[in-house]
């Protein structure tokens, strides 16, 4: 019997690995390949004929070389389009798979128990949300009570809960401390940029393209206000600026992305002058794959930590250097009252009086005879946004396709669309008329789902309008108000229901549910908090709390609390791990034997492996000198003496005995 | 070692060559008032030693050649009816002999055996409800062939520790059998001289049992003993017969060397050849070259407290 082989049959232990291994493997649905999940699903499924004993034989290794040999070919080939990071995630998947129906010692089992904990890691890079963080929590205690099973089979459920239940509160003060207190270093090793899609808005619109944003309830970003929330009319979160349109779609400029690169280049940064009323917020932004943050006009980062990693741009934009493949907090502060005329606006108008070469013929004829009877541009706006209210232009979801010269159809055919479809029939327009517009999109509104935290979600994406008016430089513009002010003043919701319109979704009806909706803020909330202070926890946080603690930080003072921190754990962790003290003992002879043995070991690195004093003494007289040799044999025979040969103890041997070790330590130290 | 043993070895060195350790370990068995068995492939010495031993302890010997056929009687003796006196007269097998060289022991049958056997432990023999005292002292050497080979009965595991200890000469060295065959005809058929006599053993065996044997040496034992008992990986654990067996062979082996106290080494060296037979099931496991006893020392400390 080995202690090392496992049992196969009624195994519950493997068992237990071996469908968390498999749950760990379905929630990693995105990452991994389906036939990397096809194959931990066939290694579940063999040991599952182990452990009900329709087989007593694991696959033969050669069975699984080959298997191996097979998914590793095949994963090399995905490997290029799946990048770095995914192809690593897929190898371990795969690994463990394989492992998984050859397991059959201790070792092995501990091997893919430690591995199933790092695929649970590699969990948290798709997604940290709270629900996905109590799945795998849920998980670990599972796989951890499997270890338990391996190791105290014997013992009932209840009783191994118990235990696991036990040495999690201990380890969790020790978790809570080492989060709260560890000095948040930068990471080592950063996580090559996934493949995987961007969501949000797009840098370019085709009219219609935000229609389908509406559909998503997914959330984009929290706020969290130090200041009273802004009025409804004023929570224009601005993200992306587009200035180039070809007839249909508008699109970032390519002269302002070259400027970027340009500024970026020299370390230079859009700085606009702002003062006045002003809110201050913070925002957590969910990853988007996307480089664009959002902001009310005109905002400002106030984190200085956060200095380097956001970019302002000339276009009153917010961007930061890396894509967010995860969440990002960032602190701003926003002047809503400021004018937007700080930048060169030459050099805006140039760019925003670009037109497309043909199209829309028809508006183009309109444009100029209404730019005829009214050559005041503020005369012309008033026009402009007047003839959709006159011509009873409607809100909707879901207009009618208009594939050729869209700005046409819309303004004189359909005379219905989305906030995106009036954006650029009024951007458009006033080009025409000489006067410098773009399209800005980004998010309107957002639910209070606290006090001071607005809570925006994908349906709340928006396009409006921003020309250039004299010298108050770019002024915002929003033609969708003018024909649903419920749409600006309420929401999308209300809008579409005030047009009999709505949301194409079976829930629809639960929103006007009060219980529905008290537990849908309830979750949002909780989801909030989440990521506010758990995920949000980064250095300035923890800076705040050590300021709490320790009054005024000095980096003296911050080094000694880090190390004690560090020491109190680890001598906790010691006081716990290592064995007791405990008073010697052993006899004194003994004692002094054992000392004589340290040193022989020490000097000539020779062990000594369950002898007698004698055959190690003469394991070790080739390698001491004759001194020494003198002194360890005038040792042993008076320890033999003592301990062996019956006599009454005599403190003379004992003496002897001491002086016989010092002359050893003597001897050893000058022969070396 | 003690001038005499010093003797005694080197007289029986004359005889088979370069295998001190053996000739030790057998006066040893000898001192320890126990019964050797002797494992080896045929021609190796077996007899030449229990010859040697004989003459150098001046005892009378006898060899019993073990076959299938042999009866218990044959060995043992049996009444006869003698026509003159009108009475059943014993006449006394070779069994009654100072030392008895049993050749070739597992090629008898297993009742043949265990006559003997049982002769050894109670060194009386019974025959028709008269019982017979076997001669003092009382030395069996048993040989036996690897139990690999054919036409044996290899003894039981109750009956094979009724051997003190079990050694195996081996082929002898290069230079050893070279003197051996220089040295010609090497059964002198004239007896030596005795080097110590029967009474002298005797007394010598009755100092084997006033050694000095320390707690710690005891405790040594205990924990050889037990670590076979408690680990896995020993088919046969040893008995408390086993640790006498060991504390006696390990006095008689500190005698040897002429100290009145045991220590640790004492016990090493003569555990494999007290223990290994023991040890070791019969069930064909002789391929396994693991020494099994060699382990059990292996992973106990005579140093622990």
């Amino acid at each position: 019997m080995s202690a090392l082989r496992l049992p196969i049959a009624g195994h519950i232990a493997s068992m237990t690995l071996a469908l968390v291994f498999l749950t760990v493997t379905l929630t990693l649905y995105s990452p991994l390949q389906l036939w990397v999940m096809l194959l931990a699903l066939c290694a579940v499924l063999v040991r599952m004929a182990l452990y009900a004993g329709w087989y007593n034989r694991a696959p033969s290794s050669r069975t699984i070389n080959l298997l191996a040999l097979l998914s590793g070919v095949t994963l090399a080939w995905f490997s290029t389009d799946l990048g770095l990071l995914l192809s690593m995630i897929n190898l371990l998947a795969m690994a463990c798979s394989l492992k998984l129906m050859l397991m059959t010692r201790r070792k092995d089992f501990l091997q893919l128990f430690a591995s199933t904990l790092f695929l649970i890691g590699c969990g948290f890079i798709f997604s940290q949300s709270l629900v996905n963080t109590v799945m795998y929590l849920a998980l670990l205690a599972v796989l951890l009570l499997a270890l338990t099973a391996l190791f105290s089979p014997g013992r009932s459920l209840t009783r191994q809960a118990r235990s696991l239940a036990v040495s999690s509160a201990q380890a969790l003060p020790i978790a809570i401390i080492l989060f709260l207190l560890l000095p948040h270093l930068s990471p080592l090793w950063k996580m090559p940029t996934a493949k995987s899609s961007t969501t949000g808005l797009a840098e370019s619109v085709t009219p219609g393209d935000i229609a389908n944003l509406s559909q998503s309830d997914e959330l984009v970003f929290n706020a969290t206000f130090d200041s009273p929330l802004p009025m409804r009319q004023e929570r224009y979160w601005r993200a992306i600026t587009l200035e180039h349109f070809d007839g249909r779609t508008w699109s970032v400029s390519p002269t302002r992305k070259q400027i970027r690169n340009q500024y970026q280049l020299l370390n230079r940064e859009f700085e606009p002058a702002a003062s006045g009323r002003a809110f201050t917020y913070q925002v957590i932004a969910e990853a988007t794959g996307q480089r664009w943050l959002y902001a009310i006009d005109i905002a400002q980062v106030t984190d200085q930590g956060r200095g380097n990693e956001i970019w302002q741009g000339a276009d009153y934009q917010l961007i930061a250097r890396r894509p967010l493949m995860s969440k990002m907090a960032y602190d701003v502060k926003s002047y809503p009252d400021v004018q937007l005329n700080q930048t060169l606006l030459t050099l805006d108008s140039r760019l925003n009086l670009q037109l497309p070469v043909k199209g829309n013929p028809a508006t183009q004829r309109w444009v100029s005879q209404l730019r005829q009877r009214y050559p005041g541009d503020a005369a012309f706006i008033q026009q402009l946004l007047g003839y959709f209210v006159q011509e009873g232009f409607r809100y909707t979801l879901s207009p009618d396709p208009m594939p050729l010269n869209p700005v046409d159809a819309f303004l004189f055919d359909k005379q219905a669309g989305f906030c995106t479809h009036y954006a650029s029939a009024m951007a458009y327009s006033l080009r025409l008329a000489g006067i410098p517009a773009r399209i800005v999109t980004g998010y309107h509104g957002g639910e209070p789902i606290q006090e001071n935290v607005l809570s925006v979600r994908q349906y709340d994406a928006h396009a409006w309008v921003e020309a250039i008016i004299d010298d108050r430089g770019w002024v915002r513009f929003d033609p969708t108000s003018v024909v649903s002010p419920a749409r600006v003043s309420f929401g999308l919701q209300q809008a579409l229901e005030e047009n009999g319109d709505t949301l194409n979704s079976p829930f629809d009806g639960l929103y006007s549910m009060p219980l529905f909706g008290s537990v849908r803020l309830f979750l949002a909330n909780t989801d909030y908090l989440w990521s506010r202070w758990v995920l949000g926890f980064d250095a300035d946080m923890q800076q705040n709390l050590l300021q709490k603690l320790l009054g005024e930080l000095t980096p003296r003072k911050l080094l000694l609390f880090f190390l004690a921190v560090v020491g109190g754990l680890a001598l906790l962790l010691a006081s716990y791990f290592l064995p007791r003290w405990q008073p010697n003992t052993r006899p004194e002879h003994y004692q002094v034997i054992d000392r004589a043995e340290q040193l022989l070991t020490k000097h000539t690195g020779i062990k000594r492996v369950n002898q007698p004093l004698h055959a190690y003494q003469q394991t070790l007289t080739p390698h001491l000198s004759p001194a020494s040799c003198h002194a360890l044999k005038t040792l042993v025979q008076d320890f033999e003496h003592i301990e062996y040969a019956g006599k009454a103890f005599s403190k003379a041997r004992l003496k002897a005995m001491k002086r016989a070790r010092r002359d050893l330590t003597k001897a050893l130290r000058s022969s070396s | 070692m003690k001038t005499e043993f010093h003797a005694v070895i080197k007289a029986l060195s004359q005889h088979v060559i370069g295998k001190t350790d053996q000739l030790k370990l057998a006066v040893t068995c000898l001192l320890a008032n126990g019964h050797l068995l002797i494992e080896d492939l045929p021609g190796m010495g077996k007899t030449t030693l229990s010859h040697a031993l004989s003459d150098v302890f001046g005892m009378d010997f006898s060899r019993i050649q073990f076959t299938s056929d042999l009866l218990p009687s044959d060995m043992l003796g049996v009444n006869i009816f003698d026509t003159v006196q009108q009475q059943f007269q014993f006449r006394p097998g070779p069994v009654f002999s100072q030392l008895v060289l049993a050749d070739e022991i597992n090629r008898a049958s297993p009742k043949t055996q265990s006559a003997l056997l049982e002769a050894m432990e109670e060194q009386q023999v019974s025959i028709d409800g008269t019982t017979h005292p076997l001669p003092s002292p009382f030395f069996v050497i048993g040989t036996q062939n690897p139990g690999y080979q054919s036409g044996t009965y290899p003894l039981p595991e109750s009956q094979l520790d009724r051997f003190l200890m079990r050694i195996s000469l081996g082929y002898p060295s290069w230079e050893a059998e070279q003197s051996m065959l220089r040295a010609g005809s090497d059964r002198k058929t004239e007896r030596q001289p005795a080097l110590i006599s029967p009474e002298t053993l005797q007394h010598y065996q009755q100092a084997v049992a006033q050694v000095h044997c320390s707690d710690s040496v005891i405790n040594y034992i205990l924990r050889l003993v037990v670590h076979s008992r408690d680990e896995p990986g020993f088919p046969n654990p040893l008995s408390p017969r086993a640790s006498k067996a060991i504390l006696q062979s390990a006095r008689a082996w500190a005698l040897l060397h002429d100290r009145d106290y045991l220590v640790p080494e004492d016990v090493q060296a003569i555990f494999v050849a007290v223990t290994e037979h023991r040890l070791r099931s019969q069930q064909g496991e002789y391929a396994d070259s693991d020494v099994l006893s060699q382990r059990l020392l292996d992973s106990v400390d005579p140093l622990a407290a």
